[in-house]
């Protein structure tokens, strides 16, 4: 069984908190990063930006940047041309985000949301709320 | 910044990007026309009839998808009735603004409220210093005082009282030798 667990992410500086998702110490926002092409790096940095926004509770576009997942409560995902950002909203634990995709890989990733999300739900009904781990990540380049 | 990946981004490389600052714009227009459209109860149809545009640019707007030409984006805001003032704040503040927390976007509605609370102010105190709006009133420096209601949100907690049309200010910055009403003040700060 995975251990989960959040921090808090570097571009949500607002009152509005939001989280990327640990799932065995591994950052799952920043591990998709890493393997990230360059030509779709300036999609990735969007969705960086986007999250800045709703931290600050600045309310960016709802449709066709984002959207509420049916049949999953709580979940939503980002959108740009290639890329997806899977997003839940967990009680007591402000904004998840759970992992990113490729827009191809759409329907096989909500399937993915969709179990982890009952394994996060578990998890936090079996050990209460996720721990917030404060990672150090660079300030500057 | 270029696009290509060399390394994490952090926090400081995305405010450099321009990826960050298109995002930025692209929601202030949507939240002005969206507040547009409920102010005035239309739908995307009725706005771009009364625009003289085409649905799908309104559509565009409201997904966050547009990517304006001035000459159209200078349209949009004067058929919405409002003026499309383009403010440049240096990037290197901004970024240093952003270390030290201070909130780095602009609440215009805010800063039009306090500036216009500013206009009716004739005494200020603090427990330590007294400033006189008058002198802002009257400065004849537009910028200068644009940047001071720029960054006032973030180094002041502004209380009100209701007497004698006055507000208290309460410097939270930690060095009080800085007085943002004085000219250059704050950039010498920075």
């Amino acid at each position: 069984m995975p251990k989960f667990a959040l921090t808090l992410s570097q571009f949500a500086r607002g009152s509005v908190k939001v989280y990327n998702l640990l799932i065995d110490n591994i950052d799952q926002f920043e591990a998709f990063e890493d393997d990230l092409e360059d030509k779709y790096y300036s999609q990735f940095i969007s969705f960086a930006a986007t999250i800045s926004q709703i931290s600050e509770n600045k309310k960016p576009p709802p449709r066709g940047k984002r959207r509420k997942l049916e049949g999953i409560d709580g979940a939503a995902e980002m959108r740009s041309n290639d890329l997806r950002l899977y997003y839940l909203t967990l009680k007591n634990h402000g904004y998840t985000i759970c992992f990113c995709g490729y827009k191809k890989n759409q329907k096989k990733d909500i399937r993915k949301l969709n179990n982890l999300k009952r394994k996060l739900e578990n998890q936090i009904l079996e050990h209460g709320k996720l721990e917030i781990k404060k990672i150090n990540k660079g300030k500057s380049s | 910044m270029g696009n290509s990946k060399s390394k994490r981004l952090t926090r400081e490389n995305l405010l450099r990007s321009s990826e960050f600052w298109i995002e930025n714009i692209r929601t202030e227009l949507y939240n002005m026309v969206q507040e547009y459209m409920d102010e005035n109860d239309l739908s995307r149809k009725d706005l771009a009839d009364e625009l003289g545009v085409s649905k799908g640019y309104i559509s565009q707007i409201l997904n966050g998808n547009s990517d304006h030409r001035i000459s159209k984006l200078a349209s949009l805001a004067t058929s919405l009735g409002k003026a499309p003032y383009v403010f440049l704040k240096d990037l290197e503040t901004v970024i240093e603004e952003d270390k030290s927390d201070i909130n780095i976007y602009i609440d215009f509605e805010e800063l039009e409220y306090k500036a216009e609370r500013c206009d009716y102010l004739d005494r200020v105190s603090s427990e330590k210093t007294e400033w006189n709006f008058n002198s802002l009133r009257n400065s004849n420096l537009p910028f200068d005082y644009l940047d001071i209601k720029a960054t006032w949100p973030s180094y002041w907690a502004v209380e009100e009282e209701q007497w004698s049309s006055s507000v208290i200010i309460k410097p939270e910055i930690n060095d009080e030798s800085i007085n943002p009403f004085e000219e250059n003040s704050l950039a010498d700060a920075a």
